[in-house]
């Protein structure tokens, strides 16, 4: 297997979570697609390290986070603008994003709707709580360190995140509850 | 603390984000990569030094000292034969040169002189006036970065 084959392969591995990844950060889906270009660009650069290093796929994703935070703060002036404009519309939310396929046929669908609406709900909120949210919820990260990437205040931080959890449950209500199902 | 802090809140989103799948990159991400990557590899057709093989390592050591090897001798030998043929264009620019020297040196000693007439206070209004002119450029730099870097740095 030549070095391209196996960057390919590895590539197949991992490019569902640093596409995610940086997805949720930026949520438009072209941004995203860049994005995750440019990781695996980087990680082609390191792939004699990364090659079969168990700690590639941590790797992968420090690099998407940090580069999708850098796209948002390089572009932060155009960003804040449209989302205080559009805080429902965020640019690229129009594109429909597809979910990994299901590990099991048998997944439930009503599984499937309601991490489906969430994802929309999340990726509708306006990107100064969707950012830190995702940072916070998925990324595993605390305040004190979501503070110091953004740039911003610990009590924003804070803020940010509660207002996004806030807008979420009002924009998704009971969807949210495990006894959810979608109406007939 | 937020009285409005609901934890429940906070545990069911928490979940709900947690347990949400991959999303499915797109069909053409990987073709779209590989070419990026061949691009990259056509431009930088070596690797990094630290992913060489140890033979080629030793094999380029060996080869950079005897270019610089011979790029040594070469320069001493070249540097012989410059001497030369060259000796005689140096002596007229190193005319020159005593001719500037000797302008300089003139200056050098009136300016003394007249440090020597005026004394004390002349070397604290030239001193004053030099802290004064930098302090002006200074302070110009700084206030003009300070007010471009602010304007940049908006607010997340």
């Amino acid at each position: 297997m030549t070095d391209a084959q196996q960057f390919e392969a590895f590539m197949r591995n991992y490019q569902n979570m640093v596409f995610s990844t940086a997805m949720r950060l930026v949520g438009n889906l072209a941004e995203a697609e860049d994005i995750s270009q440019e990781v695996f660009l980087r990680a082609f650069q390191h792939f004699a390290e990364l090659r079969e290093n168990p700690r590639a796929p941590g790797w992968l994703k420090t690099v998407a986070v940090n580069l999708s935070l850098n796209h948002l703060s390089r572009y932060r002036s155009r960003w804040s603008f449209f989302s205080d404009l559009f805080p429902a519309n965020e640019a690229g939310e129009t594109a429909e994003v597809e979910f990994a396929g299901p590990d099991n046929v048998e997944e439930d669908l009503t599984r499937a709707e309601q991490r489906r609406l969430i994802e929309q709900g999340l990726r509708r909120l306006p990107a100064s709580q969707r950012v830190p949210l995702v940072l916070f919820h998925m990324e595993g990260l605390k305040y004190e360190e979501i503070a110091a990437r953004l740039g911003i205040s610990l009590g924003k931080v804070k803020t940010d995140v509660f207002r996004g959890r806030e807008a979420l449950r009002k924009k998704l209500g009971p969807v949210l509850r495990d006894d959810w199902r979608p109406e007939a | 603390m937020n009285p409005d802090f609901d934890p429940n809140l906070e545990a069911q989103i928490d979940r709900r984000l947690k347990e949400l799948p991959e999303l499915a990159a797109p069909r053409g991400l990987i073709e779209r990569t590989m070419k990026a990557v061949a691009l990259t590899v056509a431009a930088r057709p070596s690797r990094s030094w630290s992913s060489w093989p140890l033979g080629w390592r030793l094999a380029y050591v060996m080869t950079a000292l005897c270019a610089l090897g011979a790029l040594f001798l070469g320069w001493r030998a070249a540097a012989t034969a410059l001497a030369a043929t060259t000796a005689p264009a140096l002596s007229r620019w190193s005319g020159v040169a005593k001719c500037v020297w000797a302008t300089l040196e003139s200056l050098a000693a009136a300016a003394s002189l007249v440090m020597h007439h005026f004394g004390y206070w002349l070397a604290v209004v030239g001193l004053l006036g030099a802290v004064a002119y930098a302090a002006c450029i200074g302070f110009g730099t700084l206030f003009f970065r300070y007010a471009f870097a602010s304007n940049e740095e908006s607010h997340l």
